[in-house]
Order: structure tokens, then C-alpha cells, then sequence
């Protein structure tokens, strides 16, 4: 017989509560983690790549819609280059992009630091 | 190949023709791309469809495209949304009903038959029902659409101050969810009160000449002046709407729209017991005669009754919010 899972008032379990949770974090440092490895330019599978080799595995379904958005958004560049018969689309950052990364880089380095202050045993952590 | 098509095609597809190409160019590109880092081949169904797995569902990947289009009506702009249409579903009831107790006053011009008339009436009704519904759903889609578009409404950067926000709902506050009923009623009201008009313009020559008059002065000059008044209803709402608030003139349209709505309310069912000694010398069923003046002093009954309630309650809005009571406690 299976094991009854326990719903919150929202339908959903503990896990799937979590989950959920993990996602949203991760969905808040995508962005720059992107942004931190586009100083040269790159296309989008050799982008995912290199941030999967680095521990920051993001599916394709999520990384190629959201360099399209920070494109739009003025914060990367692209240009199409063939390479053999193949055209690929390199991303690069733009200057505002530039400026974006440092600011995000700079408040990912507060909050890192109130976190882990936070999270510390002494504070109940 | 053609396994790499359908799932660009099904990705593409919702997607605004615009950056559909673009995309389209993308994607194949970076399912190539994934295809040679596993050293798989185009032509091998399994090798693609290993790789479009991992790139995910299209509708998800579409959605990841346009992540500000996957509402047609948002959370925030849905609770109205629900109001407006339970209020108009309302309206509409008492509308239909209206229309078949008018309708009555003609049925009993030529061949009498309640039942036909009620059929017409539901029909009619459920298809303006219908039409009311789709119309506001288009017109909320288009308000989520330009919201989406739109930026906020406190610019970024910029300190949102709780000062903007709009004073508590009070006798000169025109609020917006009543304006926009009142507009959507109104122009439902309209099409009614023209649909009655005409067909009482068509049974006038073929009425018994002792009917005529009453039809002449208690339909035809009643649903002018009905329209003239939900015109000029409309007007006080949309000036209402566009200002925010009540002003006296705006007051005073829509107090001479209630007045002449009240009027003809009055005057059809009194002209119906001024002239009921013509309507029996019509060859009309006595049952007839009786349940239309009944009804006509019912429904008129109704109608100032509706009217001057809400006149009232515009007047002196006298809706209380929870706030204002909270704050008055707090003073205390």
C-alpha cells in the first residue's frame, strides 16, 4: 500500500514545496551566472556547456529563451557567424551589460555575506 | 531531420511572427550543436530525439520564449473581470425579463402565444449572454495585453509613495467597476430598446386602429425616451470614468437620465389603465389585457424601485469600507 503524502493547504507536498523553492533561487542567480561568463563571445550550447563544467547545470529550454530576453533587454549583443556550414549565434555583453554584471555581482556579494552571517550556528542557523 | 523540424515548428508556432525566424535559426543551430557534442547524427531518430528531450517540451520552451503572454486575463486584473461578468449576466436576466413583458404588449397585435414568446426571448437572452461574455473577455485580454506592455505603474528606481493611493470610496469617488457596468449595461439596453422599438414600429399599421395609440404612446415614445435616457447614462458614466469622480454635472446627467427612465416606467403601465377600455374592445383575450397591465405595473414597479435605490445609494455612498471604519477606531 502506498505511503500517504502529506499536502500543504496549497496542494502540494513538502518536496514539491521545496522543490519549488530551489527553483526560485536558482531562477534569481541564472541570470548572472550567464552574465559572469559572456565577457568573450559565446554561442548558446558552448555557454551551456561551460557553465555545466563549472557546476551550474541550466536545461537548454531555460538558457537559450532567457539569452534572447537579456538581448532584448539591451544587455547582451549578438552576431550570427558560420562556421564550416554552420551559423551560430554568439552572445556577448554589451556595455549596459557590463554595468548589470557588476551591480549584480555586487549585491550577490552583500546578500552572500548576510546569508551566510545568518545561516550561522550562532544565529540559530 | 524531420524529427528536428516538427519539434522547431512545434516550438515556433505560438511564438510573435516577429522572432519566430530568429528562434527558428537558433534552435536548429543549438540542436546541431548538442547533436555533435554526443557525437550523434541528424539522420539518426534516436540521437535527435535524445537530444530534443533534454531541450524539453515545446509548449515549455514556447512559454520560456513569452513569458509575458501565458495570461489571457492576469490575477490582478481577474477579480474584475469575474464582477463585471456576474453583473452583466445579471443585467442581462433582468433585461430579457423587460423584454418579454414589453414584448407581451405586441404579441397581443397579432396572434398571441406566450410560449413562442418565451422561447425567443430565452434564445435571444442565452445569445446575448454569450456575445456580452466574449466581448468583455477580448476587451480584458486587450487590457492584459497593453498591461503587459506597459511598464509599471511607479517608475523603477523610483520610491513608491502610499500617498497616490486613491482616497477612500466616498460619495464623489466614481468607482470604476461601476462605470464600467453601467457601460456595459447601457449599451446592452440600447440594442434591446432598438429591437423593441422596431418591432413596434412594425406592428403599428397592422395593429386594430383602437391599439394604435397606446402602442404610438406607451411603446414607440417610451423606448425614445428610454434610449434618450441610457445615452445620456452612458455619457455620465464614461465622463465618470475618464475623471475618477462624480462631479455635480455629471450627477445631474445621470440624475436626468434616472428621471427620464423613471418617467416612462410610470407612464407605460398609466396609459395602459387609462386605455384598457380599448384594448378590450380590441379583440384581445380578457386574460390577456389583464396580465399586461399587470406586468406593466409590476415590471415599472421594478424598474423605479432599481433606479431609485441606486440614485440613493450614488447619492449619499453610503458604502461603507472596512478601512474607513478601521481608521475611524483608531482615531478613537
Amino acid at each position: 500500500m502506498a505511503k500517504p503524502v502529506h499536502r500543504t493547504a496549497a496542494g502540494t507536498s513538502p518536496d514539491e514545496t521545496i522543490e519549488k523553492l530551489t527553483l526560485e533561487l536558482r531562477r534569481g542567480v541564472i541570470v548572472l551566472a550567464c552574465l559572469s561568463q559572456l565577457d568573450e563571445p559565446s554561442y548558446g550550447y558552448e555557454l551551456q556547456q561551460r557553465l555545466a563544467t563549472r557546476g551550474m547545470e541550466i536545461e537548454q529550454g531555460t538558457l537559450y529563451p532567457l539569452l534572447r530576453r537579456l538581448e532584448e533587454q539591451g544587455l547582451l549583443g549578438e552576431e550570427w557567424v558560420v562556421e564550416g556550414s554552420r551559423p551560430r549565434k554568439y552572445y556577448r555583453l554589451t556595455d549596459a551589460g557590463k554595468r548589470a554584471r557588476a551591480e549584480l555581482e555586487e549585491q550577490w556579494n552583500a546578500m552572500s555575506a548576510v546569508l551566510d552571517a545568518l545561516l550561522a550556528p550562532e544565529h540559530g542557523g | 531531420m524531420d524529427l528536428i523540424e516538427r519539434y522547431v515548428e512545434a516550438v515556433t508556432s505560438s511564438l510573435r511572427p516577429k522572432r519566430r525566424g530568429e528562434v527558428e535559426r537558433e534552435l536548429r543551430a543549438s540542436i546541431l550543436d548538442a547533436l555533435d557534442a554526443r557525437g550523434g547524427s541528424p539522420e539518426s531518430e534516436a540521437d535527435v530525439a535524445a537530444v530534443l528531450a533534454d531541450l524539453g517540451e515545446p509548449s515549455a520552451v514556447a512559454a520560456a520564449y513569452e513569458p509575458g503572454s501565458q495570461y489571457l486575463i492576469g490575477p490582478e486584473l481577474y477579480p474584475l473581470f469575474r464582477r463585471v461578468v456576474r453583473v452583466t449576466l445579471l443585467t442581462l436576466v433582468g433585461a430579457s425579463a423587460l423584454y418579454f413583458a414589453v414584448a407581451l404588449l405586441l404579441g397581443g397585435q397579432a396572434e398571441f402565444r406566450a410560449g413562442d414568446l418565451l422561447r425567443d426571448t430565452l434564445e435571444t437572452g442565452l445569445g446575448a449572454a454569450i456575445l456580452a461574455v466574449v466581448v468583455i473577455a477580448a476587451v480584458f485580454a486587450w487590457l492584459q495585453r497593453s498591461e503587459v506592455d506597459v511598464p509599471a505603474r511607479s517608475r523603477a528606481g523610483e520610491r513608491w509613495d502610499p500617498r497616490s493611493l486613491p482616497a477612500l470610496s466616498g460619495p464623489d469617488r466614481a468607482s470604476r467597476f461601476d462605470s464600467v457596468v453601467g457601460l456595459v449595461a447601457t449599451a446592452i439596453a440600447l440594442v434591446i430598446l432598438g429591437g423593441i422599438g422596431q418591432a413596434a414600429a412594425e406592428a403599428l399599421p397592422v395593429a386594430a386602429p383602437g391599439v394604435r395609440p397606446i402602442i404610438r404612446h406607451a411603446v414607440l415614445q417610451g423606448v425614445m425616451v428610454l434610449q434618450a435616457a441610457a445615452a445620456l447614462s452612458a455619457l455620465a458614466h464614461a465622463v465618470a470614468l475618464i475623471q475618477g469622480r462624480w462631479r455635480p454635472y455629471t450627477r445631474a446627467l445621470r440624475l436626468a437620465a434616472d428621471a427620464l427612465a423613471v418617467f416612462v416606467f410610470v407612464r407605460v403601465p398609466v396609459e395602459l389603465v387609462v386605455h384598457r377600455a380599448a384594448l378590450f374592445e380590441a379583440d384581445l383575450p380578457r386574460n390577456f389585457v389583464l396580465s399586461l397591465v399587470l406586468t406593466s405595473i409590476v415590471t415599472g414597479a421594478i424598474g423605479v424601485a432599481v433606479i431609485v435605490g441606486l440614485s440613493v445609494r450614488a447619492w449619499r455612498g453610503r458604502r461603507e469600507r472596512p478601512g474607513a471604519r478601521r481608521a475611524a477606531a483608531l482615531a478613537l
